[in-house]
């Protein structure tokens, strides 16, 4: 199943979003014009839709609906969410399902939803507000979506929402889970958790992850050979490989020695062989590794999605132009945020006049981008200088 | 007021053409800038951003360096008839060389004393003359910002950039300047004329 278009209305930075998806998207901007907020859309709805999750959850965890709603939201206030999926099959199926989230308007102000609908194939199965709703308000303070009871019949929806996976590794984390105190966050997205998450796979996918893991890393990383999981004496999982250098005997490492950029590696590779067939979020996964292994990174997911025979969704966010160096990689799958006062924009690549202009003239889209992300303030800077405005 | 791309080798090379364009008040407003690295990215893509031409204007600025004269170079990377929209000029022999022709403001400023009877175009290369000039009469304090540290591989001083930009934006005056370099002149000139197609 696929994503294939987005609409938001006054979700934290972005006023307003109408965009299309391919199966693989790359979402790139200057510092702080929302790359982490976008993908927050989609964690937002897994949230939700997750076992034991809710729309009041997934709410708290955001710092409530005030820290969700847009700055420029001023008459309409209210916080809008369209996602259109295609299940594919002998008879594709196109889901839509739009949640409106808002404060009731009397009493204690709470978070409600406006609306909840759900159409497939064109047809609405799900309408919010309905006559429960009217008779007993404090329904809307859950979605269908969350549950079970409610949404028999778009649970395909719900599951594939609740599938969405976000990925961040901090190597930091893996390499000392004890020295990072706190109760572990849902989903480990940081990877505190990743060596349990290890020790929990059955012992035949493991090895055949890790060994699939290995054939990569001995492109990326040629010294590193026998990636293996293992636990010590006390319990404790570990991952261990071994280097091979000028030493003939060169003993085995632990994942502490291991560095930050084989760690982020290990992490990724393990998380694009899942099984899964829901949309895997990626941020910046071209931290602490070299250009040489980011101009990389497309193909060896192309080739990972291959093996594992799904054709998973996948969003990257990225700083890097090294990551869409790739010639493979087209305008309609790049997503560009610009910042503005109030709010960011996002437009796909492909449907900007200049851009589309620069690819016609022969320009592969690396060198274009990061022109078109630079900070504004930069440039604004320049204009003091010379053009005093 | 024309937004006009900005294509170039160097931070130097920027600033010198932001300072140009704004010697023409409110005709020109620079658009995106291609910051190249080198003249190596610019003759690689010469032939797109001639093609990108047609939808916007470019303004690309690159040092004549050893090529023999500036209008073999522009023929050498792009051959066939040149779109208009397109201001491809070439520094002559550097954009140091357009840098040091204002001889009033920039002796003034860097404390250093120079001539260029026959023009700064005439300097056989742009860098090596503002080196000597730099080390032989500019204070100790200027040299070190501007010179690369001795015994290293480092082409220019750790504070080159910062401190020529910031001439150029503050104290270099392109009137005078025009003066005492053709090349400049004709890019000014280039400008003067340019109206889009």
């Amino acid at each position: 199943m696929m994503i294939k278009r987005l609409l938001l209305k006054n979700w934290k930075n972005f006023s307003s979003v109408d965009i299309s998806f391919q199966s693989r998207m790359f979402i790139v901007g200057p510092n702080a014009s929302g790359k982490s907020n976008f993908l927050d859309v989609f964690r937002f709805l897994h949230d939700i839709s997750k076992q034991g999750g809710s729309l009041f959850d997934a709410l708290e965890r955001r710092g409530g609906i005030s820290k969700l709603r847009c700055l420029a939201a001023r008459t309409n206030s209210q916080i809008e969410i369209e996602v259109h999926i295609e299940e594919p099959g002998e008879t594709p199926v196109n889901w839509i399902y739009r949640l409106g989230i808002n404060r009731q308007p009397h009493g204690k102000h709470d978070p409600c939803v406006s609306y909840e609908i759900v159409i497939k194939n064109g047809e609405t199965i799900l309408s919010r507000p309905d006559v429960d709703d009217l008779k007993d308000e404090t329904l809307l303070s859950q979605t269908h979506l969350e549950q079970t009871s409610a949404n028999g019949k778009f649970r395909v929806l719900a599951s594939f929402l609740s599938d969405i996976r976000y990925f961040h590794i901090v190597p930091q984390l893996i390499r000392h889970p004890q020295a990072f105190t706190g109760p572990n966050l849902p989903d480990d997205p940081y990877g505190r958790n990743f060596l349990e998450l290890l020790a929990k796979t059955p012992e035949n996918t493991r090895n055949s992850r890790l060994k699939n893991i290995e054939k990569r890393l001995r492109i990326l990383v040629p010294h590193l050979t026998e990636l293996s999981f293992t636990t010590d004496k006390f319990g404790i999982p570990h991952l261990e490989a071994r280097y091979e250098h000028w030493r003939p005997r060169a003993g085995k490492q632990q994942e502490e020695q291991f560095s930050d950029g084989t760690l982020r590696l290990i992490g990724l590779l393990w998380s694009l062989l899942e099984p899964r067939d829901s949309p895997l979020l990626l941020e910046e996964p071209e931290l602490s590794l070299n250009t040489a292994i980011v101009r990389e990174l497309p193909k060896i997911m192309y080739e990972l999605d291959k093996a594992t025979r799904r054709k998973r969704q996948v969003f990257i966010s990225t700083h890097s132009a090294d990551l869409i160096w790739d010639k493979s990689i087209s305008a309609e799958e790049v997503i560009i945020l610009k910042p503005g006062n109030e709010s960011s924009e996002a437009v796909l690549a492909s449907c900007n006049t200049e851009i589309r202009g620069l690819l016609e003239s022969g320009f592969p889209i690396s060198d274009i981008i990061l022109q078109y992300t630079a900070p504004e303030s930069m440039k604004q800077a320049y204009l003091e200088e010379f053009f005093h405005v | 007021m024309i937004s006009i791309n900005l294509v170039y080798e160097d931070e130097l090379q920027k600033a010198v053409m932001l300072r140009i364009l704004a010697m023409f008040g409110e005709k020109f407003y620079p658009g995106t800038f291609f910051p190249g690295n080198g003249f190596g990215y610019i003759k690689k893509r010469i032939h797109n951003f001639h093609e990108a031409s047609k939808i916007m204007p470019y303004f690309i600025l690159t040092d004549l360096d050893t090529a023999p004269c500036a209008p073999l170079k522009i023929q050498t990377w792009l051959t066939g008839d040149k779109n208009p929209n397109l201001i491809f000029r070439i520094a002559v022999p550097e954009v140091e060389s357009w840098v040091y022709a204002d001889i009033v403001n920039f002796p003034k400023q860097f404390r250093c004393q120079y001539t260029i009877p026959n023009g700064a175009d005439a300097t056989e290369d742009g860098k090596k003359f503002l080196f000597t000039m730099i080390k032989k009469t500019a204070p100790k304090i200027i040299q070190e910002e501007i010179l690369p540290e001795i015994g290293t591989s480092a082409k220019i001083g750790k504070g080159y950039n910062l401190v020529l930009c910031n001439f150029v934006a503050r104290y270099w005056d392109p009137h005078i300047a025009r003066l005492h370099s053709k090349s400049l002149h004709r890019a000014i000139v280039a400008l003067e004329r340019y109206n889009p197609v």
